[in-house]
């Protein structure tokens, strides 16, 4: 350090050499696809949070596709079903086509499988049940999609609690859906500086990805305590009570909250609905 | 007009269908061209308002029914290529869910309903509009254009569904010419042309033809008054654009609500008969009395609901929820296809 200029320091050899070193080739398919899923997952969650807010109370709606779903796979009249499907398609009409994309693409490819699944039955001289089944498939995936994307996760989860369903349910649910988006956002972000960083060939990808995966685990034990202690210090018990609920629904009146027009007509044709099933069956 | 499974041969029904392939890469070229995404639900608008028209059976004495397509009114207000798509996914719709129109004889019957119609029927409509329709500035003038076009769409509407009934009556006329068993009986449709042509001109020349002309007509002066923004060729803000479509869609909920009118015309369409009733077809005072071969042992599908109706119901129910079912899917397709388009934007502006 001191006499720099009379000695330098040796030059090690490896530094000298010329570096020949090309990396071979990886396909980058495997981080590539698992990026490419994982992004594919959270944007539906973001999209479906904007792209259409349903006005119906969420525990209404829930509960109103549940009972037409039942409904629907107990009638032996298919001319019941067939009005189901009439009135879905009706108000599918009347929504943007991005999500009509996803409702149906669900709907078209649950009714597809459940038809492989049966075509069977119609070797066995049971056509028409593979026809009745699929069609029914069809209607119970898309209108639970429509459901599902007409209504964000937090105003579903809070309307659960009309169904008196225990407030632990309710919070693990609630906390599980939010976090799926924040730590999937965080896996996103080690899995694309996994790609950045490496060179060359990976031999041993899988380990690379329970690297990652291990990381969000940790990450989100970490976080799980940090948010019960920030929701404790913000004043909750533990409970989802109603008034929370009310409270919203008044201060949202205005705005894209639920509107008692739209409860009364779903309530009203979810009556229509369950005179029709029991004249017809 | 629909053609029914097993009264062409398979061969036709191969050379119709392969006739259709250049007219439908062509007209899907030319309307990804020239309709802009936010005006690709109309086309399912009219594909709706096709397939309702459809339902709306006329009776003519002597027991046939007949009905509008509606071809050339989608024509009028889209152009003959959205014309072309928008009757096709309504025949389509109509021969997978409703068996309206044989599955294998659907390029056939898009030969004649989804490619002849439009074009024809668009071909006078512009002949007879000439080159008035580029001057319509003054008020007064656009109330004397706007008659011209009623006109001219009445006319080419007639001047359509005449032409789609003759090929039609021709793909008929020359089965028992081409295709016939040992015994000298016709394996498919059992009329030559000497029968089937004056028996499909007489009702489409004259009622049948007239309930086109009724059914474009109104609907055109209807959409002049009720939402002229949607013919003006410039694309408007997207909220302007729905507006516009509302008055459509409460003339869809009339119509849907009307269609067990067309019920009201008891009896088959001329070439429409089931492979149960032909034998029992008296054509110039004489019964066939036989079924041909080829119908009886011919392809067959079962749709979801034959006829647009459900076993055990009032026929009235079952018509409406077909309509219903149909229009609903007919303008969902077209959303669908619309989200998958991409923005255009017009820089010239």
């Amino acid at each position: 350090m001191i006499n720099n200029e009379n000695e330098k320091p040796p030059v090690p050899e490896w530094l000298l050499s010329t570096n020949e070193y090309s990396p071979p080739r990886d396909s980058g398919r495997y981080v590539g696809k698992s990026i490419a899923s994982l992004l594919g997952v959270l944007n539906k969650i973001r999209r479906g949070r904007t792209l259409y807010a349903s006005k119906l109370s969420p525990a209404l709606c829930l509960l109103g596709v549940i009972l037409l779903i039942v409904l629907s796979s107990a009638s032996r009249n298919m001319f019941f079903t067939y009005c189901l499907i009439a009135m879905l398609l009706l108000r599918c009409c009347f929504l943007p086509g991005e999500m009509l994309r996803e409702i149906f693409r669900a709907g078209v490819a649950a009714a597809l499988f459940s038809a492989l699944i049966l075509l069977p039955a119609a070797f066995m001289g049971q056509p028409k049940s593979m026809l009745t089944v699929s069609i029914k498939v069809f209607y119970s995936v898309s209108s639970l999609s429509l459901m599902s994307l007409a209504i964000p996760w937090n105003k579903m989860t809070a309307g659960l609690r009309v169904f008196h369903i225990p407030n632990i349910f309710i919070q693990t649910l609630d906390l599980t859906l939010k976090y799926i988006y924040i730590l999937g956002e965080f896996g996103y972000q080690m899995m694309e500086s996994v790609k950045l960083r490496s060179v060359g060939r990976d031999r041993s990808k899988h380990t690379t990805l329970s690297g990652v995966l291990g990381a969000v685990l940790l990450r989100s034990a970490e976080m799980s305590k940090e948010t019960h202690d920030a929701m404790i210090c913000r004043g909750f018990t533990g409970e989802y009570g109603k008034q929370n609920h009310s409270a919203e629904a008044a201060t949202g009146s205005s705005g894209s909250s639920h509107s008692a027009a739209a409860n009364a007509a779903f309530c009203a044709i979810l009556a229509a609905a369950v005179i029709l099933f029991i004249y017809l069956n | 007009m629909h053609i029914p499974e097993n009264y062409l041969s398979p061969s036709t029904c191969a050379v119709m269908t392969v006739a259709m392939v250049p007219v439908w890469v062509h007209a899907v070229k030319e309307v990804k061209k020239e309709i802009t995404k936010d005006k690709m639900p109309l086309i399912g608008i009219a594909a709706a308002f096709s397939f309702v028209g459809m339902m709306f059976n006329v009776p003519l004495p002597g027991g046939t029914t007949g009905h509008a397509v509606g071809g050339t009114l989608a024509a009028c207000l889209l152009g003959p290529n959205a014309a072309c798509i928008s009757v096709t996914i309504a025949l389509l719709i109509q021969a997978l869910l409703f068996g309206d129109g044989g599955i294998l004889a659907f390029g056939a019957n898009c030969f004649n309903m989804a490619f002849a119609l439009p074009y024809v029927g668009y071909a006078v409509y512009k002949l007879i509009l000439g080159k008035q329709s580029q001057t319509t500035l003054s008020a007064g003038g656009m109330q004397a254009s706007n008659k011209r076009r009623l006109i001219a769409a009445g006319a080419g509407s007639y001047a359509g569904i005449n032409a789609a009934a003759l090929l039609a009556a021709i793909e008929f006329g020359i089965q028992p010419i081409l295709f016939t068993d040992e015994a000298g009986l016709p394996l498919y449709c059992p009329y030559g042309l000497n029968i089937s042509i004056p028996s499909m001109m007489i009702g489409h020349l004259t009622i049948f033809g007239l309930a086109e002309v009724v059914f474009t007509v109104a609907i055109y002066a209807f959409v002049l008054k009720a939402s002229p923004s949607l013919l003006a060729g410039a694309s408007k803000a997207s909220g302007q654009k729905t507006k516009a479509e509302k008055p459509l869609f409460a003339l869809l909920a009339i119509l849907i609500v009307a269609t067990p009118l067309g019920l009201l015309a008891q009896g088959t369409a001329w070439g429409e008969w089931g492979a149960d009733e032909i034998s029992e077809v008296v054509s110039s005072g004489t019964e066939l009395g036989y079924t041909p071969s080829g119908m009886t042992s011919g392809f067959s599908f079962e749709s979801i609901m034959p006829d647009y109706s459900i076993g055990g119901l009032p026929e009235i129910a079952g018509y409406i929820l077909s309509a219903v079912i149909g229009v609903a899917l007919c303008v969902i397709i077209f959303r669908i296809i619309s989200a998958g388009m991409k923005n255009k934007i017009d820089f010239d502006i």
